[in-house]
C-alpha cells in the first residue's frame, strides 16, 4: 500500500490554511499516488470523493492570507438525522463570510466538557465550542470565557431571544461566553392508544393524576410511567420536581455564593422529602414505574418509551429520531405539560455556542455566534423546531407542544455542578433501591450539596 | 490428557469434548454474531421489544452508510498508519532493549532500566491523560498522529521487551560468538544472526503491539480533535449520535473493525502458537 | 552465558590500545557502550512518557489542585487521609477492586486453561476453533461494552429474551442494573474478552510440554488426571505466573470496561478504585484526589510485583 508516512504523520496544525491551489495540487498528487494500488484507492476514496469534510462545504476560492480559520467543536455527527441541515447552517455562514472558514470537528456530548477542561490546561482551546448549560458556570469559574458584554450591547438581534435563555450567560450586568442557539425542552410524552385502551381520557396534570392514570394503565397491562435512575439525564429530570414543589438545589445567598436551604427549614425539608417519596411511591407503592428504572440511563428510558414498553415518560423532542426504528410503536405518541404539584415547571435546556477569552480571532468568533443567534440561521431547518427566538414560528407535531412550554421553563442555578449531579443520582437511587428512606435521602443530599459548594468555593 | 479412541461407547470423553467446544464457542461468539447479524438487519428490526437473531431480509444499507457516507475509511487508514508504525517502532526499540537484557542483564545500568520498565507497566493509564496531553501540546504534537505513535509505543515497549528477552534467551550464544570472531560488529550480530532465529517471538510481539494500538480509545480521543486525523476506535463514536445511536451503522463499522485483526491472526496463527510456546516457557 | 558474549566483545581491546589514554572512555562504558545505546530508546520513551508523568502524579497527590478552580496549595498527606477516612466510597471501591481483579483473573485463567486443554486435543476443526475463540480479544472495548450492555438489557436485550424463552429464567434480570448482580456481570464480560489471550498462551505452553515425559508416565501407569496434575501443570507454572501478574495489573487499572458498562453503578455497586480515579479526575476534576488514589494503587501493585519477583527467585534457586 502506497501511503506516504511523512506526509500523513507530519501534517502540522497550519495545514488547512495552505493556499487552495497548493491543496488542490497536493490532492492531485495524493490521488495519483494512491491510485497506483487498488487498496490505496479504496482507502483514499472517502477523503477525495466521499462526504466532504464540513469545512469545505461552501468555501469559495480566495487567497489564503485573507482567510481566518475558526476551530469549532460540535457534537453533531454524520450519524445524526439532521446532519445535512447542520451543514447547511455552516454553509450559509460561509456564504455570508467568505473570509472565515469554520473548521468543524466532532466531539461527543459526553466528552465535550472533559475536552474543554483538558484543552484549557494545555492552552489549546478551540475558538468556538457547542456547550450545554451545565458547563457554563464551570468555564466561567475557570476564567476562560470571553467577555461579550460590548458586542452584545451593539447587537440589534438580541431582543428576539426568549428571556429564559439569558440567565445562563449573564453575570451581574455582563455577558460571558456564549450565544444561546437551541432549546431542548422536556415534555410529558405518552402513548395515546394505550391511554385510550386503559380508559384514561386526559393526560395527567398533577402528580396525583399521574398516579391515578398509572394505576388504570397498570390494570390494562401497561407499565404506566418511566424515569432515569442514572446518567446525565437523571438530575435534569428530578430537578423539575423540586422546582414544581417550590424548591431549588441551590439558591443564591450572596455575591456568587449559593446554599441548599432544605436543612435550614423544616418546611422545605418536608417538600424535598415529598419529591423522594413521589419517586418511591411510583415505583414501589403503586408499581407504576418498572423496578429496573432505578438503574436506567437515558438510552434505556428512550428505547423503552419508543418501544411502548412504558406508556409515558418525561422526554425531549429528540424522540422523533426513534420514529425510524419503531414506526408502529411511535405512531400514537402525544404530548402534555409535565405533571406538577405546586407550580408548573419544565427543564429548559439552553444550548450555547461559546467562545473563549484567548481565542486568537475574537471578532470572527463573535461574527459566527451572532450569525447563529440571528433570525436567518434560527429560521433554517436545523434550528426552526427548537429556536431560541420568539420571532421564529414553531410548527409541527414535534415542535409546537414543546415550545408552548417555554414560559414555564427553568434551568440550573449558576453553580459549577461538579459532584452535585452524582450526589443527586446517589440520593434517588438509595431510595429506589430501598437503601434509605425519603427523609434520610433529602437530608443527606442537602448536606452533601452544601459540602460540595463549600469545597468549590461557592458557599 | 489425550482422549482415548475406540468404539463409540468408549468415546464419551470425545463427545464431551465436542460439547465443551460448542459451549465455549457459544460464549465467545454470541456477542460477535449478534454484532454481525445486526449489521445486516433493516433498521426497524434492530431494536425491538421482540428481538431475533435472523433478519427477515438482509440489507447492506448500514455498510453502505459506513463505507460511503462516513469518514470511517479515513479513520481506518489513520489507525493502520498508527498501528503499523507503532508495531515497527516497538519491534525496533524492544529488540534492542530485549537483547541488551538477555545478554547483559548483569550490568547494573541495565538492571535499573529493567526495573523502570516493570514500573512503567504499573501506572494507571487514566492518570497519564492530562500530563501527557500537556507534554504533547508542548511538543506541538496534538492533532498529529505522532502523539499517538509515541504514546502507544511507550505503552507496548515494556511487555514487548520482556517477551523478546525470553526469546533471545533461547538463541544459543555460540553462533554470535563465532560471528564476532569473524569481525562482525554487534549491531550486525543482532540483525543477521539473532533476529532471524527469533522470528516467532517478533511476530507475537508485533500482534500484541498492533492490537493494543488498534483498539485504544482514551488517548486517541483526547489527543486528536481533527476529524481527518482521527483513529478508528474514537471514530466509531460518529455513529453514536447527538441523542440517538445508529446501531445498524455502529455494528457494521464494528464488524469491519474486527476483520483485519482476525485475518492477521488467521494468517500468523501457526507462527504465533510456536512463538508463544518458546517465549512463554522461559519468560 | 551473557558473560561469554561479553568476553568475546573484549577482543576489541586490541583496537582500544591504539587510542591515546586521555581519550579513552571508562573501561565499562567503552566495552559495553553499545549495550547502553541499545537500551537508550526504551529508556528515553519511558522517562518522557511514564516517569515524568509519574513524578507529576506524586507531586499532585500532596497538593490541592482542581482543574476548574484556579490556584493550588501544598496540603501534605491530607488527600490520603481524606480517601482513607471515606467509608462510603473509598473502602467499598477498594473491596470491589479486589473482587473485580481476583474474580476476573481467576475466571480468565480457569477458562483459558480449560480452553487450552480442550484445543490441545485431536479434535476436528481445531484450527478453526482456535481462531474463532480469539475473536473476543480483538473486539475494541468500546464496542464490546456497548454490545453486551444491549444484550443484557431486561426489556429488549436478546440475552434475557433467549433465557426466558428457554425457560432458564422466570423473568428478565437487569444484570447490570441490580445491586447484587452488577459487579459479577462486569466480571463475566471482562472474562469473555480476556480469556482468549490466556487460552492461546497456555495452549502454546501446553505444546511445549515434552511428550516423552507424558508417554513415560503413561507407561508407568499414571492415569490422564495424574499426568496432567503431576507433569503438565508444573510445566505451565512459569507462564501462568507471568500471565496472572500481568493481568492482575491490567485488570486492577482498567477503567474503560466498567465505565462503559455501568459507570460504576448502580449506587456505586460496581465502583472500583480505578473508576473512582476516573470519576475524580474527569467528572469533578479533583486531579489531586485522583492522584493520591493512584499513588495508593501503584503502591498496591508494587507489592504484587515484589511478590512475583520473590516467587520467581525462589523458583530459580
Amino acid at each position: 500500500m502506497d501511503l506516504d508516512l511523512d506526509r500523513d504523520l507530519d501534517l502540522d496544525r497550519e495545514t488547512p490554511s495552505r493556499t487552495p491551489i497548493a491543496n488542490a495540487l497536493r490532492g492531485a498528487a495524493t490521488r495519483r499516488r494512491l491510485l497506483q494500488t487498488g487498496a490505496g484507492a479504496a482507502l483514499a476514496a472517502p477523503a477525495v470523493l466521499g462526504r466532504a469534510p464540513v469545512r469545505t462545504a461552501a468555501a469559495p476560492v480566495r487567497r489564503a492570507q485573507e482567510t481566518v480559520e475558526l476551530e469549532y467543536w460540535t457534537p453533531v455527527t454524520s450519524g445524526n438525522a439532521d446532519y445535512d441541515n447542520f451543514v447547511a447552517v455552516l454553509g450559509a455562514f460561509q456564504a455570508e463570510h467568505p473570509n472565515i472558514r469554520v473548521n468543524a470537528q466532532t466531539v461527543s456530548f459526553e466528552q465535550l466538557e472533559n475536552r474543554v477542561v483538558i484543552a484549557a490546561q494545555g492552552g489549546n482551546l478551540p475558538d468556538v465550542v457547542w456547550s450545554l448549560p451545565e458547563t457554563i458556570p464551570t468555564y466561567q469559574r475557570m476564567g476562560i470565557l470571553a467577555d461579550l458584554t460590548e458586542q452584545w450591547g451593539a447587537w440589534d438581534g438580541k431582543d428576539g431571544l426568549y428571556e429564559q435563555t439569558l440567565p445562563g450567560i449573564t453575570y451581574g450586568d455582563q455577558i460571558f461566553g456564549g450565544m444561546p442557539h437551541y432549546l431542548g425542552i422536556r415534555a410529558y410524552q405518552y402513548h395515546a392508544d394505550q391511554f385510550a385502551e386503559a380508559g384514561v381520557e386526559q393526560p395527567p396534570e398533577t402528580w396525583d393524576d399521574l398516579v391515578t392514570a398509572g394505576l388504570a394503565l397498570g390494570e390494562a397491562g401497561f407499565p404506566g410511567f418511566g424515569f432515569c435512575g442514572q446518567s446525565v439525564r437523571q438530575p435534569q429530570e428530578v430537578i423539575v420536581y423540586f422546582w414544581q414543589n417550590d424548591l431549588d438545589i441551590a439558591v443564591p445567598v450572596g455575591e456568587g455564593t449559593f446554599r441548599n436551604t432544605w436543612v435550614d427549614d423544616p418546611d422545605e425539608l418536608t417538600r424535598a422529602t415529598e419529591v423522594f417519596q413521589f419517586y418511591y411511591d411510583l415505583m414501589h407503592t403503586h408499581g407504576i414505574v418498572p423496578r429496573e428504572a432505578a438503574s436506567w440511563g437515558y438510552t434505556e428510558l428512550d428505547t423503552n418509551l419508543a418501544q411502548a414498553t412504558i406508556a409515558s415518560a418525561v422526554d425531549g423532542a429528540w424522540m422523533v429520531g426513534y420514529e425510524d426504528e419503531n414506526p408502529e410503536a411511535m405512531a400514537d405518541i402525544a404530548f402534555a405539560p409535565i405533571p406538577y404539584k405546586r407550580t408548573p415547571a419544565t427543564f429548559l435546556e439552553v444550548a450555547y455556542q461559546v467562545t473563549f477569552a484567548d481565542s486568537p480571532h475574537p471578532a470572527e468568533a463573535w461574527e459566527f455566534l451572532r450569525f447563529i443567534g440571528d433570525r436567518t440561521a434560527q429560521a433554517m431547518p436545523f434550528y426552526a423546531n427548537r429556536s431560541v427566538r420568539s420571532d421564529v414560528e414553531a410548527e409541527g407535531k414535534w415542535t409546537e407542544p414543546f415550545m408552548a412550554l417555554v414560559p414555564q421553563g427553568r434551568s440550573w442555578p449558576q453553580i459549577a455542578l461538579g459532584q452535585i449531579s452524582q450526589q443527586m443520582i446517589d440520593a434517588f437511587q438509595a431510595v429506589l433501591l430501598e437503601q434509605a428512606t425519603p427523609e434520610q435521602a433529602a437530608t443527606t443530599l442537602s448536606e452533601q450539596v452544601n459540602a460540595s459548594l463549600a469545597e468549590q468555593g461557592q458557599a | 490428557m489425550t482422549i482415548a479412541t475406540g468404539p463409540w461407547y468408549r468415546r464419551w470423553p470425545l463427545l464431551l469434548a465436542y460439547a465443551c467446544v460448542a459451549v465455549l464457542l457459544l460464549y465467545a461468539l454470541f456477542p460477535v454474531v449478534w454484532m454481525v447479524t445486526t449489521a445486516f438487519k433493516p433498521t426497524p428490526e434492530i431494536r425491538t421489544a421482540d428481538p431475533t437473531f435472523v433478519p427477515s431480509r438482509i440489507t447492506l444499507e448500514h455498510f453502505g452508510l459506513v463505507l460511503g457516507q462516513s469518514n470511517f475509511l479515513v479513520y481506518v487508514r489513520n489507525s493502520l498508519l498508527v498501528a503499523t508504525t507503532v508495531t515497527a517502532a516497538t519491534l525496533i526499540v524492544s529488540t534492542l532493549a530485549g537483547y541488551a537484557f538477555s545478554r547483559f542483564g548483569h550490568l547494573r545500568g541495565i538492571t535499573l532500566a529493567g526495573a523502570g520498565l516493570v514500573l512503567g507497566q504499573l501506572v494507571p493509564g487514566v492518570l497519564l491523560v492530562v500530563p501527557l496531553y500537556i507534554t504533547m501540546n508542548n511538543l506541538g504534537l496534538l492533532d498529529n498522529l505522532w502523539s499517538l505513535i509515541l504514546t502507544y509505543t511507550t505503552f507496548s515497549v515494556p511487555l514487548s521487551t520482556l517477551m523478546l528477552k525470553g526469546f533471545f534467551d533461547q538463541v544459543p550464544t555460540e553462533v554470535e560468538e563465532a560471528a564476532q570472531l569473524d569481525g562482525c560488529p554487534p549491531s550486525q550480530v543482532v540483525w543477521r544472526i539473532v533476529l532471524p532465529l527469533a522470528v516467532p517471538g517478533l511476530l507475537t510481539t508485533a500482534l500484541y503491539a498492533f492490537v493494543q494500538s488498534w483498539n485504544e480509545f482514551l488517548f486517541g480521543y483526547t489527543f486528536i480533535s481533527q476529524d481527518d486525523r482521527r483513529t478508528m476506535t474514537p471514530g466509531l463514536a460518529d455513529f453514536i449520535g447527538l441523542w440517538t445511536v445508529d446501531w445498524g451503522a455502529l455494528m457494521a463499522a464494528a464488524s469491519l473493525a474486527v476483520l483485519p485483526v482476525t485475518l492477521a491472526y488467521l494468517y500468523l496463527q501457526r507462527y504465533l502458537i510456536s512463538g508463544i510456546a518458546t517465549g512463554a516457557t522461559k519468560g | 552465558m551473557g558473560i561469554d558474549a561479553a568476553q568475546q566483545v573484549g577482543t576489541k581491546g586490541e583496537a582500544r590500545a591504539r587510542v591515546p589514554p586521555a581519550l579513552r572512555l571508562p573501561r565499562g562504558v567503552a566495552r559495553y557502550g553499545y549495550v547502553y545505546l541499545f537500551m537508550l530508546p526504551a529508556v528515553l520513551l519511558l522517562l518522557g512518557l511514564t516517569v515524568w508523568p509519574l513524578l507529576r502524579t506524586f507531586w499532585l497527590s500532596v497538593q490541592d489542585v482542581n482543574l476548574v478552580r484556579p490556584g493550588s496549595e501544598f496540603v501534605g498527606l491530607a488527600n490520603f487521609r481524606e480517601q482513607l477516612g471515606d467509608r462510603t466510597l473509598f473502602w467499598p471501591a477498594a473491596w470491589h477492586s479486589l473482587v473485580w481483579t481476583v474474580g476476573s483473573v481467576a475466571g480468565e485463567y480457569l477458562l483459558g486453561l480449560g480452553a487450552a486443554v480442550l484445543l490441545n486435543q485431536p479434535l476436528r476443526g481445531r484450527g478453526l476453533v482456535r481462531m474463532l475463540v480469539l475473536i473476543p480479544w480483538t473486539v475494541p472495548i468500546v464496542i464490546a461494552a456497548m454490545t453486551w450492555r444491549w444484550i443484557l438489557q431486561p426489556e429488549f436485550g436478546i440475552g434475557n429474551v433467549l433465557l426466558v424463552r428457554a425457560g432458564l429464567l422466570a423473568e428478565p434480570v437487569y444484570w447490570l442494573g441490580d445491586l447484587s448482580t452488577a459487579l459479577g456481570t462486569t466480571i463475566f464480560v471482562n472474562v469473555w474478552r480476556s480469556f482468549p489471550f490466556f487460552a492461546i498462551t497456555l495452549l502454546a505452553a501446553l505444546q511445549a510440554v515434552p511428550k516423552e515425559l507424558l508417554e513415560a508416565a503413561a507407561i508407568d501407569g499414571a492415569n490422564p488426571w495424574q499426568r496432567f496434575w503431576k507433569i503438565t501443570l508444573p510445566h505451565l507454572k512459569g507462564v501462568s505466573l507471568a500471565l496472572i501478574v500481568l493481568h492482575v495489573v491490567w485488570t486492577f487499572n482498567n477503567v474503560e470496561f466498567i465505565w462503559l458498562l455501568t459507570e460504576g453503578g448502580p449506587l456505586h455497586a460496581s465502583e472500583t478504585l480505578a473508576t473512582l480515579v476516573y470519576r475524580l479526575a474527569f467528572r469533578t476534576f479533583e486531579i489531586s484526589e485522583a492522584a493520591s488514589l493512584s499513588v495508593m494503587m501503584i503502591a498496591v501493585l508494587l507489592g504484587v510485583g515484589a511478590g512475583y519477583l520473590a516467587l520467581g527467585r525462589r523458583r530459580r534457586g
